[in-house]
């Protein structure tokens, strides 16, 4: 399986999504820690899709190369979109319940952490990595 | 579909007089390589990687059209040396010597080049010009797969070194004791986490003490991961005693303002196991 | 869905499940902070050994729960976090702050009966 597209609708649907993801990671070989990390920032993130987008999609794929095994999670959603990245990347940030909380929570916990956020679509894509 | 007859001569010869070729190449290869490295890779192994090379590198040049080495044809050669270099590499043979697989050949296939085209200089020039690109592009192959092995090699002994270097101890029953050792940064901060609260799962211990003499440094980024290794050993129910920070390290962290809190900290580790005693008699055992 | 809180000694003793709705962790909350109120309950021993992903939302219901358990005047301790959901929480900057914690469910138990005991002891009810 080298892909999982989930909607995310319901509250149902987080657990499904880091369950997901935390499984893909779990089968490509990365170890118990990682693979929390990675289902933690998945959680995350599409809470925030539930609670502030009202609905999106989770998609998660293995995106190996040749040196590197490499797992993949976008979340994507058609809401109000973050107004200020910057801001909400910061620490101050971290501990409020606002749009945007606990983004960089889950920055700290990935390898790779990519925001694409406008009025009406915000894309995050998050991937943990590990040499072959 | 071969575009070129003289290809299809070339591919004809080696396929006709494969025995000869193989010998006169293996017998080359042995003369060049180490007699310790004949030793490592062993008889019966070191035919069985000539064979196979040589068996696909026969099907590469006779179905391919070209020198270009990245065409499928040669994907199966490519792959076979990549596992040849591989497993040298992982036996301590040179590069060097891995390479001469490929020069070997190439020396043995010029011999019996030059017997069957002699009397044609302007095909044997040609064939000579491919041969040579051929067996670059293949000596390249095995350069990087050697490479690629090795890092892998030094990157598992890496983490080898980081898990051998992050030990605990168990002093007494309930007690466990981290020496940190060396410079504490970001990848060794995370190990030494993982390692310590594995350890306070695995002997069921009320405390761990942190010995820290063997750090050199502490400044506010090792503070900052000495705080979550104590807040994460706290939620599994662990206190955490820290021992070993010296008088120099004492000014430096008071200096940088570097607060470690609530965090107990003991001047010696003698004192350091005479806390834990204490908090061990204080909590139900 | 419903999770069973059992009394034991004054104490009650509940497990969280590995897998919670938002919905389900707020209800576990209020019927939590119910019995301990009906049973005047002494003290509380969560087990979390279940949980294998805490995210910010679960940490905080968690501590928010504790520090209302410890408003109804209950002690309460948390035992058999995994070491991987400690350590994301710390590198995620959601740590449990001033809870009590144990290992498992067993010394959580033996931690909590002490205290009781000590309070008794100091005249405290």
């Amino acid at each position: 399986m080298s892909h999982v597209i989930i909607d995310i609708n319901t509250q149902k649907d987080i657990i499904t999504a880091r369950q997901n993801a935390r499984d893909m990671a779990k089968d490509m070989g990365f170890k118990l820690a990682d693979q929390t990390r990675l289902a933690t920032a998945i959680s995350e993130l599409t809470r925030n899709v539930i609670q502030y987008a009202v609905k999106g999609q989770c998609r998660i794929s293995d995106d190996s190369d040749d040196t590197h095994k490499r797992v993949k999670v976008e979340v994507e959603d058609y809401g109000p979109g973050i107004p200020d990245i910057e801001k909400a990347m910061t620490y101050g940030y971290s501990t409020g319940r606002g749009l945007g909380a606990g983004l960089p929570g889950s920055k700290s916990l990935v390898h790779e952490f990519h925001i694409e956020s406008k009025p009406g679509y915000t894309k995050i894509t998050v991937s943990m990595k590990k040499k072959r | 579909m071969p575009q070129n007859t003289l290809q299809q001569k070339v591919a004809q010869m080696m396929t006709g007089r494969s025995k000869e070729i193989l010998k006169a190449w293996s017998e080359r290869l042995r003369s060049l390589l180490q007699p310790n490295t004949l030793r490592v890779i062993g008889e019966h192994h070191l035919a069985s990687q000539t064979e196979t090379l040589f068996s696909s590198l026969m099907v590469s040049m006779s179905s391919g059209t070209s020198e270009d080495i990245h065409e499928p044809d040669f994907e199966n050669t490519i792959e076979i040396l990549r596992n040849i270099s591989e497993y040298n590499a992982r036996r301590g043979i040179s590069p060097v010597e891995t390479a001469l697989f490929v020069m070997s050949l190439k020396d043995a296939l010029l011999s019996f080049l030059q017997e069957e085209f002699g009397k044609d200089p302007m095909a044997l020039n040609a064939e000579i010009i491919r041969l040579n690109q051929i067996s670059d592009r293949m000596a390249l192959a095995t350069y990087e797969a050697f490479t690629k092995a090795r890092e892998e090699i030094i990157s598992q002994q890496n983490q080898t070194i980081l898990e051998l270097s992050t030990p605990t101890v168990r002093l007494w029953d309930k007690i466990l004791m981290m020496p940190l050792i060396g410079v504490v940064d970001t990848i060794r901060a995370s190990q030494i986490i993982e390692t310590l609260l594995q350890a306070i799962v695995d002997t069921e211990s009320h405390v761990a003490i942190l010995d820290v003499t063997g750090v050199p440094i502490i400044d506010t980024q090792v503070a900052q991961h000495l705080m979550k290794t104590i807040i994460a050993a706290k939620m599994l129910g662990a206190s955490v005693i820290v021992t070993g920070i010296s008088p120099d390290m004492a000014q430096t962290m008071v200096k940088l303002d570097i607060d470690l809190g609530a965090v107990k900290t003991c001047g010696t580790l003698r004192i350091g196991v005479a806390e834990a005693f204490r908090i061990i008699g204080k909590k139900v055992v | 869905m419903k999770i069973p809180i059992m009394k034991l000694k004054g104490i009650l003793l509940t497990s969280i499940p590995e897998e919670l709705t938002d919905e389900d962790a707020i209800t576990f909350q209020g019927d939590l902070l119910h019995q301990v109120n009906r049973y005047e309950a002494r003290g509380v021993v969560l087990d979390i050994s279940s949980l294998q992903i805490v995210d910010s939302f679960m940490a905080r219901v968690i501590n928010e729960t504790a520090n209302m358990v410890g408003l109804l005047g209950a002690e309460i301790i948390l035992c058999g976090m995994n070491p991987s959901v400690a350590m994301t929480l710390v590198e995620m900057g959601r740590e449990l702050i001033n809870v009590k914690t144990a290992l498992n469910v067993e010394q959580g138990f033996e931690i909590i009966l002490a205290l009781i005991q000590d309070e008794d002891m100091k005249g405290v009810s």
